[in-house]
């Protein structure tokens, strides 16, 4: 039994990364790559969090975003549903990937900020730059999963960041997305928490819709 | 009965939810950003305390200012550069601060193990303007690029305060060469653009997928329509719902000048000029990234590339904040006022907008191009992607 499910759980990794995850993470490696546009050696913390705040952070846009896209067709859609396996589990699979890939890039990145001569402490700017991810992540699959248009999904998180950037920080209390630029962690810890929170959200309307179909 | 399919593309886009957003954020830049910061601009009295500042390009004021700040971050080791318009502080490493060492002495004309000295901050005297760049330069490149010794803010260690016939001289220039309402309509484009040169990529990217979600892509190839017809309605439809908006606040904008200038001759017609001539190609463009990427890969991606291009010129055009131009897609000109240099550079403004408005018509071509070809069956846009050979090796799910 125990084998089945992981059989079962390789099978649909295996699909997501050949028909649908290869163009949203060469993308993702695209956009780190724009931080160099501006040069990343030897600066302070706070300095190198910018780019890790401004650019890399959005990779969650990028690899969580469009998890359910694949059936945003109805006939793919009905196929899904006809199977045996629940789709919510094939879409928590898929978000495990997409985070996991969106650590593993985050953690590659800092590495070579610190290698590259910056002051920067690992733990504190990968969990910095994930819950940041994780919430924009999470914010474009809950508006997906609501709209049903992706381009929707993309829309909100770029709202809401744009927002950040030309709005006070007063506005966005713990859920401020640039706060390790000045310092303070503790937003962080809401961004996180609160993407989780969304993604379950997005689970649910996505499963109800499912029931309802 | 000509006009069906573009009213139809116009309905749509108005009662879809990415227009709405687009409307709100509009709206948020407007009220939010211009309108809060409206202000009278009064006429300057004599006597006042303060006249505002200007860049002086005299190197008398220049160049004891760089080596000031050049010799205090040079104490500190901490170099202050906006390299794409990002603020970075960067360290040094013992090497480079020797190098550094070595430059400051070229510029003050000390000994370099006398530079720690906090009494050297003045300029050799036989140092010529070449030698001052030159100099300069090779502090930048140690730093890293986009540093304050580089060519885009070195200037700006000229700034002076304004005489008394200096501020006259802008207020007249705004009176009588801007109309009151040209100085404002800048400005009004200015924080209008920023929104103009991402939102309509979605538009267009939404639009561009709909067919293929709803399923209905396959029945549009068959009409009898040309594609040059249907994409170009497709994109002038885009192009007029988004447009209006702005044109609106415009007018909007022009009364509430009219409201607080009632006894200025005032040019009625410039916030509606500024937002054909300075907004509208800004808006062609982002919107026919997001078609023709769209027609080429059946997917998102012209919402990433618009994404990075605003993103990336946004803060590169930080270094003209207050005009200036140039090549920036978004145009900035953060300030009511600065007539002269409007003026100075609207050969270069007229050159950057008619350039990016036929950028954007061959883009639209080439979508139209795109469209035939998939319409014909003779383009696959997938790349490879999920046209698997392999695809049946792929266990089922189930």
């Amino acid at each position: 039994m125990y084998i089945s499910a992981f059989k079962k759980i390789r099978t649909i990794t295996v699909s997501n990364l050949r028909h649908n995850f290869l163009p949203h993470l060469i993308l993702s490696v695209l956009l780190l790559m724009t931080p160099f546009v501006f040069g990343t050696a030897n600066v302070d913390v706070k300095t190198a969090a910018i780019p890790l705040e401004m650019f890399v952070s959005l990779i969650g846009i990028i690899l969580i975003t469009p998890v359910f896209l694949p059936e945003q067709q109805e006939n793919i859609r009905d196929a899904v549903e006809s199977k045996a396996t629940s789709p919510v589990g094939v879409y928590v699979i898929r978000i495990g990937i997409s985070l996991l890939t969106m650590l593993s890039l985050i953690t590659i990145f800092v590495c070579y900020l610190k290698g590259n001569g910056c002051a920067v402490n690992l733990t504190e700017a990968v969990y910095g730059t994930f819950s940041g991810g994780v919430f924009l992540g999470a914010l474009g699959l809950l508006a997906y999963s609501l709209s049903r248009v992706i381009t929707v999904g993309y829309m909100v998180p770029i709202v809401y960041y744009m927002l950040n950037l030309f709005g006070a920080k007063i506005f966005f209390g713990n859920l401020y997305l640039f706060s390790m630029s000045s310092g303070s962690m503790k937003e962080k810890h809401w961004l996180f928490a609160t993407g989780l929170i969304l993604i379950a959200f997005a689970l649910l309307i996505r499963s109800k819709a499912v029931r309802l179909h | 009965m000509r006009n069906t399919l573009f009213f139809k593309e116009c309905r749509q886009i108005v009662r879809s939810i990415p227009f709405l957003v687009y409307v709100a954020v509009l709206l948020f830049f407007f009220i939010a950003q211009y309108e809060s910061d409206f202000t009278k601009v009064e006429k300057p009295q004599p006597g006042q305390s303060d006249y505002g500042t200007k860049i002086s390009d005299d190197l008398r004021i220049i160049e004891p200012a760089a080596v000031k700040s050049f010799y205090s971050e040079f104490v500190r080791n901490s170099y202050t550069a906006y390299p794409v318009g990002f603020y970075k502080n960067v360290k040094l490493n013992a090497g480079q601060q020797r190098e550094m060492a070595g430059i400051l002495s070229e510029l003050t004309g000390n000994p370099a193990d006398q530079i720690t000295d906090s009494s050297i901050s003045t300029v050799k005297s036989d140092l010529t303007a070449e030698q001052f760049q030159a100099l300069m330069g090779q502090a930048d490149k140690l730093i890293g690029g986009g540093s304050l010794y580089g060519d885009t803010y070195l200037s700006r260690f000229g700034e002076v305060s304004k005489t008394y016939e200096d501020a006259l001289k802008d207020y007249a220039d705004i009176v009588k060469k801007d109309g009151v309402t040209g100085a404002y309509a800048r400005y009004f484009c200015d924080y209008l653009g920023i929104v103009l040169a991402l939102f309509p990529v979605f538009l267009a990217v939404s639009s561009g997928m709909k067919d293929r979600r709803t399923g209905m892509r396959d029945i549009i190839y068959s009409r009898r329509a040309s594609s040059a017809k249907i994409v170009m309605t497709r994109y002038t439809a885009q192009v007029t719902t988004l447009f209006l908006p702005v044109i609106l606040l415009a007018a909007y904008a022009t009364a509430q000048v009219v409201t607080e200038y009632p006894d200025f001759k005032l040019q009625l017609l410039a916030f509606i000029g500024y937002s054909f001539g300075w907004l509208l190609p800004t808006l062609m463009v982002s919107a026919s990234v997001g078609m023709i990427l769209t027609e080429l890969t059946d997917s998102a991606v012209g919402i990433v590339v618009q994404g990075l291009w605003w993103f990336l010129g946004l803060f590169a055009g930080v270094a003209h904040i207050d005009g200036g131009y140039g090549r920036d897609l978004v145009l900035r000109h953060n300030t009511v006022g600065n007539t002269q240099v409007y003026l100075d550079s609207f050969i270069t403004l007229l050159w950057n907008r008619i350039a990016y408005a036929v950028f954007a018509l061959i883009l639209v071509t080439s979508a139209i191009w795109v469209y035939e070809r998939k319409r014909r069956g003779k383009w696959n846009v997938y790349f490879g992607f999920q046209k698997n050979p392999n695809h049946h090796r792929v266990q089922s799910a189930s």
